[in-house]
């Protein structure tokens, strides 16, 4: 929805030359993390080895036999554990950095510096200088890992978070602030009779939706964050549904006495401030690490805990917004001409709350990737993957390894200052009072 | 203003008991059982444990824990939901009745299958066990029976039986194998490697003799296939515990442990000290090093961001602005890496001690404070400065902002016209209607004490609280982690009422007495 708000705030944005180049900064992550497997791999993205034409990097089949012309003899190739390296390739088109991380590279084992002497193997076996097309720019790690490949990927593990927390964290606060701020405790009211059957509802709603699903929630989760997804929203569907069945139940039945009659007002706004306070309360940083501990190596618990903890700064601007939004004109008239609810709330007050959450938003993936970077640097959950902080953590056990403290450091610093630049200048853009 | 705080503390009970609650939860979903944790820690080392005692040991420790008590005060169950699972001891066994009960969801007959494999487990461990010393009375070179003069007749007489078996020492591996299997059978839960296992048991009893298979009972058999034809439609069941873990460990369990309300969180399990007194020990350095930054931070920060504002788009607003913003941007992690790279490492300068508060061989006997402060320098600087320059950049952004906007309203204006020398405007006009989020960085010191400082004493290895916290949760120590939750959902809410009446102080037209 490019309204003329937007596209006058894009042009402001683009005068401000620390915002555009902030902006470049991340684009260029956001390739890198897209593209990591092809820009950093240790197999080439072609390869032709005795007549035959592989795409080791695009090639999700393991294994291949291949025949040798001359001798007849055949040969079982692993494509991902085979050191290509060093096979006798007739051809072969390389990644940029041809190398993945967290694999080890022998020769150059035991922190080499990036301007040191490096060795390599030759297929016939011998010991060799590195030649420059090879070369570890960044230097090694302990085992011989390349630096800058797992620099590489780490953008991806930090991005993700970053992004995916905050959209968990986008949804609840928006949604959340957005009803709190437009019924408070009086504009929304059912009968008594709806409002005491929702409240009976919670417990078999929960029941039916998370309790009995709790074994199909937590194969999903430990199968894919994507299955994991669909069967929350399955849940959450369900939860809905009851809900909603129990309420009807309840004015079709008690409904018809005129105690229960009476209309209430639900007073959302008041759980929602609460759940915020309780949510601030709580120590971010000791439940997400109490929850690695428990949940051990996945990352995807990591993404929802940060994204069901920093949810608050976002709902109570968006609560703030709407508060001042609901008494305009404009609401007013499409109260009066009938509109409903939901379509005011989202179509007409929701687009003009949303820019000052938009700060907070891209502030809260800095956050998130800081959190991210801290914890694994840590130690507190280890993710399979090289990211950042645990390449840092490897820097911080040996300081002569200085590459492996700064490179890794700078890449967090450098994405959390263009986060933070850009946050600033849509702030600056859009006028909206900090904090 | 003193109903408005009443008001609020009352508000915050729920959420204290939301949190709380959480503390409970994480402790239930550890990764390894707190008592089985704690069993393997007392356990004299280098006994062997029958899975009987073992079992007795584990159940112990739990009653000792009040492990064995539901957690809440109401528990929301499935009906087909067993809801003293609590007090079988083994945890693995505990989870694998869980999600066997998930999957067929009848209890009794889990209950059936369980106690059948229980059984089984005791009986072939039992003549395992005697028929292994029955053997050892057996002379194999001619089959004849020597026990020992220490054996009553009457023990010969209970061994008697086994002596059926005589003489087949090829039997005993078999025996401890099927045992073997059936204690693997606790702990698995899918149908088809039951199925899979209890196939596997058989084929090892029909290698057997015939006369020899008298142990072997179709008992866990038939209570599986029990198992498999009896789903029934699950409907939610609600039952109350006033006796439950969450009451003990608010109201005390009457045994030593006076209960959090007054002030008691237990005992850690890493240590066995009082999680009282490791608080005690630890939360000075952490107050130190929070209280000690953020004062520094607004020492230098309220100058800063004052002369910045004033001096607007000077060289030096230019350069404090973007010194200020990388700062800001600054992870703390990698700050306290690369000075600890720089300045207290022995290859480039070793001007600052790396971990730690004091030297390791502590201070000498006859040094006053001043001294032992003057040791210690070399400890505190680095921490100091990480734990310092993240709000005093903050700080300092926020107070010119803040100050820059005062400066434009018009009594400033006024003030200046009525001939009021420069430093007064600023400071006394300016500066004191900035003051607002100053206040709000001031409530944030007590909660981020804990949870903030997790990471920094971490790096430097500070025994603060931070440190006790993360050690805490990667020993699983629940008591001391319970503990911190509570103390930093208190401090928050005492920081939210302190920064409320600050509020009030700073600015009059702020009042909390107002009625709707």
């Amino acid at each position: 929805m490019a309204t003329w708000q937007h596209i006058t705030l894009w042009r402001r944005l683009k005068r401000n030359r620390f915002a555009m180049a902030a902006m470049v900064f991340l684009c260029v992550l956001t390739t890198l993390a897209l593209l990591a497997p092809f820009i950093a791999n240790h197999k080439p993205l072609y390869a032709v080895y005795k007549g035959q034409t592989f795409y080791p990097a695009f090639t999700a089949k393991i294994k291949y036999t291949v025949t040798d012309p001359v001798t007849k003899q055949t040969e079982d190739i692993d494509i991902e554990e085979a050191d290509w390296k060093q096979m006798k390739l007739e051809s072969a088109l390389w990644p940029l950095i041809p190398y993945s991380p967290g694999r080890s590279d022998l020769m150059n084992a035991d922190y080499v510096a990036p301007g040191k002497d490096q060795l390599f193997r030759t297929a016939d076996g011998k010991t060799e200088p590195m030649p420059a097309r090879f070369k570890h720019l960044l230097g090694t790690g302990v085992r011989g890992d390349d630096t800058l490949a797992g620099l590489i990927h780490g953008v991806r593990i930090s991005l993700s978070v970053g992004i995916f927390s905050m959209l968990i964290a986008s949804f609840l606060g928006i949604l959340l602030g957005a009803l709190a701020g437009y019924f408070g405790d009086s504009g929304l009211r059912t009968s008594r009779a709806g409002l005491w059957g929702m409240y009976v509802a919670l417990i078999p709603a929960w029941f039916y939706a998370f309790y009995v699903r709790s074994a199909a929630l937590s194969n999903a989760l430990n199968s894919s964050i994507l299955y994991f997804a669909l069967q929350l929203i399955l849940s959450l569907l369900i939860f809905v549904a009851i809900v909603w069945l129990i309420m009807v139940l309840f004015r079709y039945s008690i409904g018809r006495i005129d105690f229960f009659k009476t209309q209430v007002a639900i007073p959302i706004d008041t759980w929602v401030t609460r759940t915020i306070e309780t949510i601030i309360s709580i120590p971010g940083i000791i439940l997400i690490i109490a929850i690695a501990a428990i949940t051990q190596k996945l990352l995807g618990v990591i993404i929802v805990v940060i994204g069901l903890t920093s949810w608050t700064g976002i709902a109570r601007l968006i609560r703030a917004e709407m508060l001042r939004i609901r008494e305009l004109d404009y609401i007013v008239a499409a109260q009066a001409a009938g509109l409903k609810r939901v379509a005011i709330i989202f179509r007409h007050a929701l687009p003009n709350a949303i820019q000052p959450a938009l700060v907070s938003m891209v502030f809260g993936v800095a956050s998130a990737i800081l959190i991210e970077s801290g914890l694994s640097f840590l130690g507190a959950f280890q993710v399979n993957d090289v990211t950042w902080g645990s390449m840092l953590a490897e820097g911080r056990n040996n300081f002569s390894a200085w590459w492996l403290v700064v490179f890794p450091g700078l890449a967090v610093f450098l994405t959390v200052t263009s986060l933070n630049l850009l946050g600033e200048a849509l702030r600056d853009e859009m006028d909206v009072k900090g904090n | 203003m003193v109903r408005y705080i009443l008001k609020r503390l009352v508000q915050f009970i729920p959420s204290l008991i939301l949190i709380t609650f959480l503390g409970f939860l994480l402790n239930d979903y550890a990764p390894v059982d707190p008592a089985e944790l704690l069993a393997m820690r007392t356990r004299e080392s280098g006994k062997p444990l029958t899975a009987r005692q073992h079992d007795n040991i584990l159940r112990e420790q739990r009653h000792k824990l009040g492990l064995d008590l539901p957690m809440f005060y109401f528990s929301i169950n499935a009906n087909y939901e067993c809801d003293t699972l609590e007090r079988i001891p083994n945890r693995s066994e505990r989870e694998t009745l869980k999600k066997l009960n998930e999957e067929y969801r009848n209890w009794p007959a889990v209950a059936k299958y369980y106690l059948s494999v229980k059984e089984a487990i005791s009986f072939t461990s039992e003549f395992s066990d005697k028929l292994q010393i029955a053997l050892s009375w057996v002379n194999p070179a001619d089959n004849y029976i020597t026990y020992p003069d220490s054996v009553s007749t009457s023990t010969y007489h209970s061994y008697h039986p086994y002596f059926f078996f005589h003489y087949h020492p090829e039997f005993l591996p078999h025996l401890k194998y099927t045992n073997e299997k059936y204690v693997q059978l606790l702990g698995i839960h899918d149908e088809k490697l039951i199925k899979q296992q209890l196939q596997d048991i058989s084929d090892l009893v029909n290698k057997l003799p015939s006369n020899y298979r008298s142990f072997y009972s179709k008992g866990v058999d038939t209570s599986f296939s029990a198992l498999t034809h009896s789903a029934s439609i699950p409907y939610p069941t609600i039952s109350f515990h006033t006796d439950n873990r969450y009451h003990r460990w608010l109201f005390g369990n009457g045994d030593g442990m006076l209960g959090a309300i007054r002030g008691d969180f237990g005992t850690s399990y890493q240590s066995g000290q009082k999680v009282g007194k490791i608080i005690a020990s630890h939360i000075g350095f952490t107050l130190l090093f929070s209280l000690g930054g953020i004062f520094l931070a607004y020492l230098i920060s309220i100058p800063l961001g004052v002369y910045a504002a004033v001096k607007k788009n000077s060289w030096f607003d230019r350069v404090s602005s973007v010194v200020l913003f990388l700062l800001y941007s600054m992870p703390s992690f990698w700050l306290a890496t690369l000075l600890l790279m720089c300045f207290a490492n022995p290859d480039t300068l070793y001007w600052f001690e790396t971990s730690g508060i004091k030297p390791a061989q502590g201070y000498p006997v006859d040094a006053n404070i001043f001294e032992k402060f003057l040791i210690s320098l070399p400890y505190i600087v680095l921490p100091l400065i990480c734990f310092t320059y993240s709000s005093l950049a903050f700080l300092s952004r926020t107070l010119r902002v803040s100050v820059l906007e005062n400066i434009k309203q018009d009594y400033i204006t006024t003030a200046r016209a009525k001939g009021l020398p420069q430093n007064k405007v600023v400071w006394r006009h300016a500066f004191r209607n900035s003051l607002l989020p100053l206040i709000t960085v001031l409530a944030n010191v007590f909660p981020y004490a804990i949870g903030g400082s997790v990471i920094l004493e971490t790096v430097f290895t500070l025994p603060g609280m931070g440190f006790e916290t993360y050690r805490a949760i990667l020993g699983q120590d629940y008591p001391v982690i319970m503990a911190m939750l509570t103390l930093t959902a208190v401090l928050t809410i005492i920081g939210l009422l302190v920064q409320d009446i600050l509020y009030a102080i700073a600015d009059p037209r702020i009042s909390y007495n107002r009625k709707k």
